[in-house]
Protein backbone atom coordinates (compact mmCIF):
# COMPACT_ATOMS: atom_id res chain seq x y z
CA UNK A 1 0.00 0.00 0.00
CA UNK A 2 3.26 2.46 0.15
CA UNK A 3 5.83 2.57 -1.88
CA UNK A 4 9.79 4.21 -1.74
CA UNK A 5 10.07 6.91 -4.08
CA UNK A 6 13.73 6.93 -4.16
CA UNK A 7 16.53 3.98 -3.90
CA UNK A 8 17.66 3.89 -0.41
CA UNK A 9 20.67 6.53 0.06
CA UNK A 10 21.07 5.85 4.55
CA UNK A 11 22.45 3.09 6.11
CA UNK A 12 20.86 -0.30 5.98
CA UNK A 13 19.25 -2.43 8.72
CA UNK A 14 17.90 -5.81 9.30
CA UNK A 15 14.83 -6.51 10.82
CA UNK A 16 12.91 -9.25 11.35
CA UNK A 17 8.74 -8.85 10.62
CA UNK A 18 6.87 -11.85 11.28
CA UNK A 19 10.21 -14.09 11.21
CA UNK A 20 11.31 -12.52 7.64
CA UNK A 21 14.41 -10.16 7.46
CA UNK A 22 13.64 -6.60 5.67
CA UNK A 23 16.69 -4.68 4.85
CA UNK A 24 15.20 -1.00 5.54
CA UNK A 25 16.91 2.30 6.39
CA UNK A 26 18.70 3.15 9.52
CA UNK A 27 16.30 5.51 11.23
CA UNK A 28 12.89 5.14 9.46
CA UNK A 29 9.90 4.16 11.98
CA UNK A 30 8.94 0.44 12.68
CA UNK A 31 5.83 1.24 11.26
CA UNK A 32 7.23 2.95 8.10
CA UNK A 33 9.29 -0.45 7.54
CA UNK A 34 6.64 -2.88 7.71
CA UNK A 35 3.64 -1.05 5.71
CA UNK A 36 4.70 -2.52 2.85
CA UNK A 37 5.30 -6.08 3.59
CA UNK A 38 2.42 -5.94 5.88
CA UNK A 39 0.02 -5.20 3.38
CA UNK A 40 -1.17 -2.32 5.58
CA UNK A 41 -1.95 -3.94 8.70
CA UNK A 42 0.20 -4.48 12.11
CA UNK A 43 -2.31 -5.64 14.21
CA UNK A 44 -5.86 -7.37 14.90
CA UNK A 45 -8.74 -6.32 17.47
CA UNK A 46 -9.88 -7.78 20.16
CA UNK A 47 -13.01 -8.32 17.57
CA UNK A 48 -10.95 -9.82 15.29
CA UNK A 49 -10.31 -7.25 12.77
CA UNK A 50 -7.23 -6.13 10.81
CA UNK A 51 -5.68 -2.32 11.92
CA UNK A 52 -3.09 -0.87 10.42
CA UNK A 53 -1.21 3.00 11.54
CA UNK A 54 -3.63 5.49 10.45
CA UNK A 55 -1.99 8.76 12.24
CA UNK A 56 1.61 7.80 12.31
CA UNK A 57 2.77 10.66 14.74
CA UNK A 58 1.48 8.75 18.29
CA UNK A 59 -2.06 10.00 18.47
CA UNK A 60 -4.43 6.89 17.33
CA UNK A 61 -2.17 3.47 19.07
CA UNK A 62 -3.47 1.86 15.86
CA UNK A 63 -0.08 1.00 15.37
CA UNK A 64 0.50 -1.27 18.37
CA UNK A 65 3.04 -4.14 17.94
CA UNK A 66 5.32 -6.47 19.69
CA UNK A 67 8.65 -5.09 19.51
CA UNK A 68 11.54 -7.48 20.73
CA UNK A 69 8.78 -9.85 22.32
CA UNK A 70 7.28 -6.35 24.45
CA UNK A 71 3.76 -5.78 23.26
CA UNK A 72 1.99 -2.68 23.26
CA UNK A 73 4.43 -0.88 21.25
CA UNK A 74 3.54 2.21 19.24
CA UNK A 75 5.49 1.54 16.15
CA UNK A 76 5.45 4.77 14.73
CA UNK A 77 7.04 6.39 16.89
CA UNK A 78 10.47 3.51 17.63
CA UNK A 79 13.37 3.71 15.28
CA UNK A 80 14.03 0.71 13.41
CA UNK A 81 17.09 -1.30 15.28
CA UNK A 82 19.14 -4.03 13.47
CA UNK A 83 18.32 -7.07 14.64
CA UNK A 84 14.91 -5.87 15.52
CA UNK A 85 11.97 -8.24 15.85
CA UNK A 86 8.91 -7.08 15.14
CA UNK A 87 5.24 -8.61 14.75
CA UNK A 88 1.95 -7.93 14.63
CA UNK A 89 0.13 -7.92 17.58
CA UNK A 90 -3.29 -10.04 17.50
CA UNK A 91 -6.36 -9.68 19.69
CA UNK A 92 -5.68 -8.42 23.17
CA UNK A 93 -1.66 -8.87 24.14
CA UNK A 94 -0.30 -11.53 26.25
CA UNK A 95 1.78 -9.36 28.88
CA UNK A 96 2.82 -12.72 30.92
CA UNK A 97 5.47 -14.59 27.99
CA UNK A 98 8.08 -12.03 28.19
CA UNK A 99 7.32 -9.92 30.59
CA UNK A 100 6.17 -6.01 29.88
CA UNK A 101 9.60 -3.56 30.08
CA UNK A 102 10.34 -1.41 27.40
CA UNK A 103 12.53 -2.43 24.84
CA UNK B 1 21.03 15.04 33.97
CA UNK B 2 19.92 17.58 36.25
CA UNK B 3 16.30 17.51 37.50
CA UNK B 4 15.90 21.11 38.52
CA UNK B 5 15.14 23.35 35.28
CA UNK B 6 14.45 26.87 34.60
CA UNK B 7 12.18 26.03 31.87
CA UNK B 8 10.94 22.82 30.58
CA UNK B 9 9.44 22.80 27.47
CA UNK B 10 7.22 19.98 25.92
CA UNK B 11 7.04 19.66 22.24
CA UNK B 12 10.14 20.28 19.73
CA UNK B 13 8.07 20.96 17.00
CA UNK B 14 9.19 25.00 15.73
CA UNK B 15 6.71 26.51 18.51
CA UNK B 16 8.88 24.78 21.23
CA UNK B 17 12.47 25.11 18.89
CA UNK B 18 11.96 28.50 18.77
CA UNK B 19 10.94 29.22 22.52
CA UNK B 20 14.23 26.99 23.48
CA UNK B 21 16.07 28.81 21.21
CA UNK B 22 15.22 32.62 23.03
CA UNK B 23 15.38 30.97 26.66
CA UNK B 24 18.43 29.34 25.80
CA UNK B 25 20.43 31.79 24.54
CA UNK B 26 19.17 34.08 27.98
CA UNK B 27 21.14 30.98 29.55
CA UNK B 28 18.36 30.20 30.97
CA UNK B 29 18.68 26.09 32.20
CA UNK B 30 16.08 24.94 29.16
CA UNK B 31 14.81 20.69 28.98
CA UNK B 32 13.16 20.43 25.76
CA UNK B 33 11.36 16.68 25.78
CA UNK B 34 9.25 15.12 22.61
CA UNK B 35 7.96 11.84 22.22
CA UNK B 36 9.82 11.98 18.58
CA UNK B 37 13.08 10.45 18.39
CA UNK B 38 14.11 14.03 15.97
CA UNK B 39 13.49 17.44 16.37
CA UNK B 40 11.09 18.85 13.97
CA UNK B 41 8.07 18.08 15.17
CA UNK B 42 5.43 16.83 12.04
CA UNK B 43 6.02 19.96 10.12
CA UNK B 44 9.71 19.52 9.71
CA UNK B 45 9.31 15.89 10.52
CA UNK B 46 12.94 14.42 9.31
CA UNK B 47 14.28 17.85 7.89
CA UNK B 48 17.65 16.79 8.56
CA UNK B 49 17.87 13.27 7.07
CA UNK B 50 15.22 13.14 4.46
CA UNK B 51 15.84 12.35 1.34
CA UNK B 52 13.46 14.37 -0.33
CA UNK B 53 14.33 17.60 1.61
CA UNK B 54 14.75 19.85 -1.40
CA UNK B 55 11.44 18.29 -3.19
CA UNK B 56 8.80 18.83 -0.93
CA UNK B 57 8.81 22.50 -0.96
CA UNK B 58 10.54 25.98 0.93
CA UNK B 59 8.03 25.31 3.41
CA UNK B 60 9.57 22.36 4.09
CA UNK B 61 12.81 23.16 4.03
CA UNK B 62 12.87 26.20 5.82
CA UNK B 63 12.88 23.70 8.92
CA UNK B 64 16.18 23.13 7.90
CA UNK B 65 18.36 25.98 9.48
CA UNK B 66 15.61 26.40 12.31
CA UNK B 67 16.78 22.80 13.44
CA UNK B 68 20.61 23.36 13.29
CA UNK B 69 20.24 26.13 15.58
CA UNK B 70 17.63 24.83 18.19
CA UNK B 71 20.53 22.01 18.26
CA UNK B 72 23.16 24.48 18.32
CA UNK B 73 21.34 26.50 20.98
CA UNK B 74 22.30 25.01 24.31
CA UNK B 75 19.18 23.43 25.54
CA UNK B 76 18.73 19.89 26.53
CA UNK B 77 16.95 17.86 24.10
CA UNK B 78 15.30 14.59 25.45
CA UNK B 79 13.99 12.87 22.48
CA UNK B 80 11.38 9.87 22.72
CA UNK B 81 10.43 11.25 26.40
CA UNK B 82 6.60 10.68 26.60
CA UNK B 83 5.15 13.55 29.42
CA UNK B 84 2.49 11.79 31.07
CA UNK B 85 1.51 14.04 33.79
CA UNK B 86 2.01 17.90 34.63
CA UNK B 87 1.71 20.57 37.53
CA UNK B 88 2.79 24.03 37.55
CA UNK B 89 6.28 23.56 38.56
CA UNK B 90 6.95 19.88 37.33
CA UNK B 91 6.92 17.18 34.84
CA UNK B 92 6.27 13.57 34.74
CA UNK B 93 7.85 11.72 31.79
CA UNK B 94 8.77 8.50 30.76
CA UNK B 95 12.03 7.72 28.72
CA UNK B 96 13.97 4.67 27.89
CA UNK B 97 11.55 2.85 29.84
CA UNK B 98 11.87 5.30 33.25
CA UNK B 99 9.69 7.64 34.67
CA UNK B 100 11.35 10.46 36.11
CA UNK B 101 9.65 13.90 37.70
CA UNK B 102 12.01 16.93 36.63
CA UNK B 103 10.33 20.98 38.12
CA UNK B 104 10.84 23.63 36.64
CA UNK B 105 10.19 27.78 37.78
CA UNK B 106 8.43 27.77 33.98
CA UNK B 107 6.47 24.76 31.97
CA UNK B 108 6.08 25.59 27.98
CA UNK B 109 3.49 22.83 26.43
CA UNK B 110 4.19 23.27 22.96
CA UNK B 111 2.55 19.93 21.46
CA UNK B 112 1.00 21.06 18.80
CA UNK B 113 -2.33 19.22 16.77
CA UNK B 114 -3.82 16.48 15.18
CA UNK B 115 -5.81 15.70 12.12
CA UNK B 116 -9.66 15.83 13.31
CA UNK B 117 -10.62 12.26 13.16
CA UNK B 118 -14.05 11.79 11.88
CA UNK B 119 -15.23 8.77 11.25
CA UNK B 120 -17.17 7.07 8.04
CA UNK B 121 -17.98 3.45 7.57
CA UNK B 122 -15.00 1.80 6.98
CA UNK B 123 -12.06 4.49 8.10
CA UNK B 124 -10.61 1.75 10.26
CA UNK B 125 -9.59 -0.66 6.62
CA UNK B 126 -6.15 -1.27 6.25
CA UNK B 127 -5.60 1.20 3.11
CA UNK B 128 -6.87 4.23 4.85
CA UNK B 129 -5.02 6.57 6.60
CA UNK B 130 -4.78 10.26 7.47
CA UNK B 131 -3.92 12.58 4.84
CA UNK B 132 -1.42 14.50 6.62
CA UNK B 133 0.09 10.91 8.20
CA UNK B 134 0.95 10.14 4.57
CA UNK B 135 2.64 13.09 4.78
CA UNK B 136 4.72 12.25 7.23
CA UNK B 137 5.52 8.86 5.47
CA UNK B 138 6.88 10.71 2.79
CA UNK B 139 9.09 13.26 4.95
CA UNK B 140 10.71 11.07 7.11
CA UNK B 141 10.68 7.39 4.81
CA UNK B 142 9.89 8.60 1.34
CA UNK B 143 7.38 6.28 0.99
CA UNK B 144 4.47 7.73 -1.14
CA UNK B 145 0.71 5.73 -1.12
CA UNK B 146 0.10 3.10 -3.93
CA UNK B 147 -1.76 4.23 -6.33
CA UNK B 148 -4.56 4.77 -7.25
CA UNK B 149 -5.47 7.23 -4.85
CA UNK B 150 -8.41 8.54 -3.36
CA UNK B 151 -8.15 11.92 -0.96
CA UNK B 152 -11.45 12.88 0.42
CA UNK B 153 -11.71 15.40 2.98
CA UNK B 154 -11.85 19.33 3.23
CA UNK B 155 -8.61 21.55 4.31
CA UNK B 156 -5.03 22.75 2.93
CA UNK B 157 -3.39 19.48 3.44
CA UNK B 158 -5.89 17.68 1.07
CA UNK B 159 -4.08 20.19 -1.42
CA UNK B 160 -0.98 20.10 -0.20
CA UNK B 161 -1.31 15.91 -1.07
CA UNK B 162 -2.61 16.50 -4.24
CA UNK B 163 0.24 18.51 -5.30
CA UNK B 164 2.60 15.63 -3.54
CA UNK B 165 0.87 12.78 -5.99
CA UNK B 166 0.79 15.01 -9.10
CA UNK B 167 4.66 15.44 -8.42
CA UNK B 168 5.39 12.18 -7.86
CA UNK B 169 3.31 10.85 -10.81
CA UNK B 170 1.15 8.63 -8.16
CA UNK B 171 -1.64 8.21 -10.14
CA UNK B 172 -5.00 9.61 -8.03
CA UNK B 173 -8.53 8.00 -8.73
CA UNK B 174 -10.38 11.54 -7.65
CA UNK B 175 -10.72 13.99 -4.98
CA UNK B 176 -13.92 14.45 -3.38
CA UNK B 177 -14.12 17.85 -1.39
CA UNK B 178 -16.72 17.36 1.44
CA UNK B 179 -16.98 21.26 2.21
CA UNK B 180 -19.64 23.04 1.56
CA UNK B 181 -19.84 25.16 -1.57
CA UNK B 182 -20.72 28.33 0.96
CA UNK B 183 -18.04 28.29 2.37
CA UNK B 184 -16.41 30.35 -0.03
CA UNK B 185 -18.95 33.51 0.55
CA UNK B 186 -18.71 33.17 4.31
CA UNK B 187 -14.89 33.49 3.41
CA UNK B 188 -14.80 36.38 1.36
CA UNK B 189 -16.36 38.33 4.26
CA UNK B 190 -12.82 37.78 5.69
CA UNK B 191 -10.53 38.55 2.17
CA UNK B 192 -8.60 41.47 3.23
CA UNK B 193 -7.55 39.71 6.53
CA UNK B 194 -6.23 37.40 3.97
CA UNK B 195 -4.22 39.87 2.14
CA UNK B 196 -1.88 40.16 5.36
CA UNK B 197 0.21 36.96 3.73
CA UNK B 198 -0.34 37.81 0.53
CA UNK B 199 2.99 34.93 -0.59
CA UNK B 200 0.82 32.86 1.59
CA UNK B 201 -2.47 33.07 0.23
CA UNK B 202 -1.37 33.16 -3.42
CA UNK B 203 0.16 29.86 -2.59
CA UNK B 204 -2.77 28.75 -1.52
CA UNK B 205 -4.66 29.37 -4.46
CA UNK B 206 -1.79 28.14 -6.74
CA UNK B 207 -2.22 24.62 -5.18
CA UNK B 208 -6.04 24.74 -5.61
CA UNK B 209 -5.54 25.57 -9.31
CA UNK B 210 -3.21 23.11 -9.93
CA UNK B 211 -5.03 20.10 -7.89
CA UNK B 212 -8.50 21.20 -9.76
CA UNK B 213 -6.19 20.91 -13.01
CA UNK B 214 -4.25 18.09 -12.68
CA UNK B 215 -6.69 15.94 -10.96
CA UNK B 216 -10.61 14.41 -11.13
CA UNK B 217 -12.20 16.29 -8.69
CA UNK B 218 -15.68 16.20 -6.85
CA UNK B 219 -17.08 19.06 -4.52
CA UNK B 220 -19.50 19.05 -1.88
CA UNK B 221 -19.47 15.16 -1.26
CA UNK B 222 -21.13 13.26 1.56
CA UNK B 223 -22.09 9.95 2.46
CA UNK B 224 -18.87 8.71 2.32
CA UNK B 225 -18.49 5.16 2.66
CA UNK B 226 -15.53 2.46 2.32
CA UNK B 227 -15.59 -0.90 1.46
CA UNK B 228 -12.89 -3.43 1.66
CA UNK B 229 -13.14 -5.52 -1.92
CA UNK B 230 -9.69 -7.58 -1.57
CA UNK B 231 -6.58 -6.74 -0.12
CA UNK B 232 -5.13 -3.73 -1.37
CA UNK B 233 -8.36 -2.97 -3.27
CA UNK B 234 -10.93 -0.58 -1.35
CA UNK B 235 -14.11 0.85 -3.21
CA UNK B 236 -14.93 4.86 -2.05
CA UNK B 237 -19.00 4.86 -2.24
CA UNK B 238 -20.37 8.56 -1.99
CA UNK B 239 -23.07 10.77 -2.85
CA UNK B 240 -22.29 14.14 -5.16
CA UNK B 241 -23.32 17.47 -5.13
CA UNK B 242 -26.37 16.34 -7.51
CA UNK B 243 -27.82 13.58 -5.60
CA UNK B 244 -26.71 11.03 -7.82
CA UNK B 245 -24.72 7.62 -6.20
CA UNK B 246 -21.21 7.30 -7.21
CA UNK B 247 -18.51 5.30 -6.72
CA UNK B 248 -14.61 4.74 -6.64
CA UNK B 249 -11.47 2.14 -6.51
CA UNK B 250 -8.19 2.62 -4.76
CA UNK B 251 -5.74 1.05 -3.51
CA UNK B 252 -4.92 3.58 -0.89
CA UNK B 253 -7.76 6.42 0.78
CA UNK B 254 -6.38 9.74 2.04
CA UNK B 255 -8.67 11.10 4.87
CA UNK B 256 -8.68 15.01 5.86
CA UNK B 257 -10.95 16.43 7.59
CA UNK B 258 -8.62 20.21 8.77
CA UNK B 259 -6.32 19.87 11.97
CA UNK B 260 -7.58 20.96 15.48
CA UNK B 261 -5.57 21.21 19.00
CA UNK B 262 -4.45 18.39 20.41
CA UNK B 263 -5.38 19.61 23.70
CA UNK B 264 -5.24 16.37 26.38
CA UNK B 265 -2.27 18.05 27.78
CA UNK B 266 -3.65 21.24 28.26
CA UNK B 267 -7.04 20.19 29.89
CA UNK B 268 -4.63 17.62 32.18
CA UNK B 269 -3.11 20.80 33.24
CA UNK B 270 -6.89 22.31 34.05
CA UNK B 271 -5.57 25.43 31.82
CA UNK B 272 -8.73 27.08 30.67
CA UNK B 273 -10.04 26.56 27.19
CA UNK B 274 -12.00 27.98 24.45
CA UNK B 275 -14.45 27.18 21.60
CA UNK B 276 -13.73 27.49 17.88
CA UNK B 277 -16.86 28.09 16.67
CA UNK B 278 -15.78 28.07 12.84
CA UNK B 279 -13.63 24.86 13.55
CA UNK B 280 -15.38 23.57 16.16
CA UNK B 281 -12.72 22.71 18.96
CA UNK B 282 -11.42 23.42 22.57
CA UNK B 283 -8.38 24.42 22.33
CA UNK B 284 -6.61 26.09 25.30
CA UNK B 285 -7.08 30.16 25.99
CA UNK B 286 -3.06 31.91 26.54
CA UNK B 287 -2.55 35.73 26.29
CA UNK B 288 0.08 36.94 23.70
CA UNK B 289 3.24 35.52 25.73
CA UNK B 290 1.42 32.60 25.70
CA UNK B 291 0.28 32.68 29.49
CA UNK B 292 -2.86 30.32 30.20
CA UNK B 293 -4.78 30.39 33.32
CA UNK B 294 -3.36 28.37 35.38
CA UNK B 295 0.41 30.13 36.81
CA UNK B 296 3.49 28.98 35.74
CA UNK B 297 2.14 27.16 32.45
CA UNK B 298 2.51 28.49 28.88
CA UNK B 299 1.39 27.58 25.24
CA UNK B 300 3.12 27.89 22.54
CA UNK B 301 2.12 27.44 19.01
CA UNK B 302 -1.01 25.11 17.36
CA UNK B 303 -2.00 23.29 20.86
CA UNK B 304 -3.70 26.62 22.11
CA UNK B 305 -5.40 27.32 18.48
CA UNK B 306 -4.21 25.96 15.21
CA UNK B 307 -2.58 28.64 12.97
CA UNK B 308 0.25 26.93 11.43
CA UNK B 309 4.04 26.35 11.88
CA UNK B 310 4.66 30.12 10.30
CA UNK B 311 2.55 31.44 13.19
CA UNK B 312 3.84 28.87 15.76
CA UNK B 313 7.59 30.06 15.77
CA UNK B 314 6.69 33.38 16.24
CA UNK B 315 4.48 32.17 18.79
CA UNK B 316 7.10 30.01 20.44
CA UNK B 317 9.51 33.45 20.32
CA UNK B 318 7.27 35.59 22.01
CA UNK B 319 7.03 32.57 24.68
CA UNK B 320 10.52 32.28 25.27
CA UNK B 321 11.02 35.97 25.47
CA UNK B 322 8.63 36.22 28.17
CA UNK B 323 9.59 33.49 30.09
CA UNK B 324 13.57 35.43 30.45
CA UNK B 325 11.49 38.39 31.65
CA UNK B 326 9.49 36.82 33.96
CA UNK B 327 12.95 34.73 35.74
CA UNK B 328 14.64 38.17 35.73
CA UNK B 329 16.62 38.01 32.47
CA UNK B 330 14.98 40.70 30.40
CA UNK B 331 13.20 43.91 31.27
CA UNK B 332 10.35 45.01 29.76
CA UNK B 333 11.81 47.30 27.05
CA UNK B 334 14.32 44.82 26.05
CA UNK B 335 11.74 42.01 25.81
CA UNK B 336 9.14 44.33 23.96
CA UNK B 337 12.25 45.28 21.28
CA UNK B 338 13.15 41.75 21.07
CA UNK B 339 9.39 41.02 20.89
CA UNK B 340 8.65 43.63 17.92
CA UNK B 341 9.09 41.61 14.20
CA UNK B 342 7.65 38.51 16.01
CA UNK B 343 4.29 40.06 17.07
CA UNK B 344 4.10 41.59 13.57
CA UNK B 345 4.16 37.67 12.07
CA UNK B 346 1.62 36.77 14.64
CA UNK B 347 -0.69 39.65 14.12
CA UNK B 348 -0.53 38.74 9.94
CA UNK B 349 -0.95 35.00 10.67
CA UNK B 350 -4.22 36.14 13.02
CA UNK B 351 -5.47 38.15 10.28
CA UNK B 352 -5.17 35.26 7.54
CA UNK B 353 -6.87 32.59 9.75
CA UNK B 354 -10.78 33.61 10.05
CA UNK B 355 -10.51 33.40 6.26
CA UNK B 356 -8.49 29.75 6.09
CA UNK B 357 -11.26 28.52 8.77
CA UNK B 358 -14.21 30.11 6.89
CA UNK B 359 -13.48 28.17 3.67
CA UNK B 360 -12.16 24.87 5.34
CA UNK B 361 -15.04 24.91 7.97
CA UNK B 362 -16.21 21.32 8.95
CA UNK B 363 -19.63 20.40 7.30
CA UNK B 364 -21.88 19.68 10.36
CA UNK B 365 -24.10 17.28 8.53
CA UNK B 366 -20.38 15.12 7.95
CA UNK B 367 -19.51 15.38 11.97
CA UNK B 368 -22.93 12.93 12.53
CA UNK B 369 -21.30 9.13 11.90
CA UNK B 370 -23.47 7.39 9.83
CA UNK B 371 -24.92 3.98 12.22
CA UNK B 372 -22.30 1.63 11.15
CA UNK B 373 -18.79 3.80 11.39
CA UNK B 374 -16.78 2.76 14.09
CA UNK B 375 -16.61 5.81 16.37
CA UNK B 376 -14.11 4.58 19.45
CA UNK B 377 -11.81 2.64 17.09
CA UNK B 378 -10.21 1.13 20.39
CA UNK B 379 -13.41 -0.26 21.84
CA UNK B 380 -14.60 -0.98 18.36
CA UNK B 381 -18.21 0.97 19.23
CA UNK B 382 -20.44 1.75 16.25
CA UNK B 383 -21.99 5.15 16.57
CA UNK B 384 -25.67 3.20 16.39
CA UNK B 385 -24.64 1.59 19.39
CA UNK B 386 -23.34 4.70 21.25
CA UNK B 387 -26.29 6.31 19.87
CA UNK B 388 -28.46 4.31 21.37
CA UNK B 389 -27.10 4.81 25.23
CA UNK B 390 -26.85 8.94 24.43
CA UNK B 391 -30.93 8.38 23.59
CA UNK B 392 -31.43 6.62 27.05
CA UNK B 393 -30.42 9.97 28.48
CA UNK B 394 -27.02 10.37 28.35
CA UNK B 395 -25.89 14.31 28.35
CA UNK B 396 -22.10 14.00 28.87
CA UNK B 397 -18.58 12.44 27.26
CA UNK B 398 -17.51 11.48 30.46
CA UNK B 399 -21.23 9.91 30.76
CA UNK B 400 -21.13 7.82 27.77
CA UNK B 401 -17.35 6.79 28.68
CA UNK B 402 -18.58 5.28 31.92
CA UNK B 403 -21.94 3.72 30.20
CA UNK B 404 -20.35 2.63 26.55
CA UNK B 405 -17.09 2.64 26.96
CA UNK B 406 -15.96 4.99 24.50
CA UNK B 407 -12.84 6.71 24.72
CA UNK B 408 -11.68 3.73 27.57
CA UNK B 409 -9.15 2.35 25.05
CA UNK B 410 -5.42 2.84 24.42
CA UNK B 411 -5.21 6.12 22.49
CA UNK B 412 -7.47 7.53 25.53
CA UNK B 413 -10.56 9.12 23.54
CA UNK B 414 -7.88 11.24 21.27
CA UNK B 415 -9.49 10.00 17.98
CA UNK B 416 -13.41 9.55 19.38
CA UNK B 417 -13.60 12.53 21.40
CA UNK B 418 -14.65 15.20 19.24
CA UNK B 419 -17.23 12.63 17.66
CA UNK B 420 -18.94 11.49 20.97
CA UNK B 421 -19.13 15.38 21.36
CA UNK B 422 -20.57 16.07 18.37
CA UNK B 423 -23.39 13.12 18.88
CA UNK B 424 -24.34 14.17 21.89
CA UNK B 425 -24.79 17.99 21.09
CA UNK B 426 -27.13 16.76 18.17
CA UNK B 427 -29.29 14.38 20.00
CA UNK B 428 -29.34 16.03 23.35
CA UNK B 429 -29.76 19.76 21.45
CA UNK B 430 -27.31 20.90 23.45
CA UNK B 431 -24.56 23.91 22.78
CA UNK B 432 -21.30 22.17 21.96
CA UNK B 433 -19.75 25.26 23.56
CA UNK B 434 -21.66 23.92 26.78
CA UNK B 435 -20.37 20.15 26.15
CA UNK B 436 -17.36 19.47 28.21
CA UNK B 437 -15.10 16.99 27.05
CA UNK B 438 -13.44 14.16 28.32
CA UNK B 439 -11.67 14.46 31.74
CA UNK B 440 -8.14 14.36 30.92
CA UNK B 441 -6.59 12.41 33.68
CA UNK B 442 -2.86 11.43 34.26
CA UNK B 443 -1.12 9.10 33.34
CA UNK B 444 -1.43 11.00 29.29
CA UNK B 445 -0.12 7.40 27.80
CA UNK B 446 0.03 4.18 28.87
CA UNK B 447 2.43 3.25 31.48
CA UNK B 448 3.20 0.18 33.40
CA UNK B 449 2.40 -0.57 37.06
CA UNK B 450 6.35 -1.40 37.89
CA UNK B 451 7.50 1.73 35.28
CA UNK B 452 5.54 3.37 38.02
CA UNK B 453 6.27 1.68 40.92
CA UNK B 454 10.07 2.11 40.01
CA UNK B 455 9.82 5.78 39.33
CA UNK B 456 12.32 7.68 42.03
CA UNK B 457 10.54 10.38 44.24
CA UNK B 458 11.23 13.94 43.03
CA UNK B 459 14.01 15.32 45.08
CA UNK B 460 11.62 17.99 46.80
CA UNK B 461 9.27 15.09 48.11
CA UNK B 462 11.63 12.14 49.45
Amino acid sequence: MFVKTTPSAGRQVTIYFEGQPLEVEEGISVAAAVLGPSHGWTRTTHGGHKRGPYCQMGVCFECLMTINGVPNQQACLVPVAEGMRVNRQNGVPDFGKEGCNHA
Amino acid sequence: MRSIWDVIIVGAGPAGMCAAIETARQGLHTLVLDRQSEPGGQIFKSVGSSALVNHLGSDYSAGLPLVEEFKNCGATFLPSANVWDIAPDRVYFSAQGQSRCMTARQVVLATGAMERPVPLPGWTLPGVMGSGASDILLKSAALLPQGPVVLCGNGPLILQAAVHMHHFKVPVAGVLFTGRISNLLRAMKHITGALARPGYFLHGIGMAAQTVFSQKCTFAVRDIRLEQVETERLTINFTNMSGSKKSLQAATVLLHEGVISESRITRLARCRHTWDERQRYWHASADEWGQTSVPGIRTAGDVACVRGAVAAQAEGRLVGLDVCHELGRLNMNERNRLADSHMSIVRRCRALQPFLDEYFAPTPSQLQPADDAVVCRCEELTAQELQQTIRQGCFSPDGLKAQARPGMGTCQGRMCGQAVAEMIAHTQGLPLDQLPQYTAQPPLFPLSLGELADMPMPPDLS
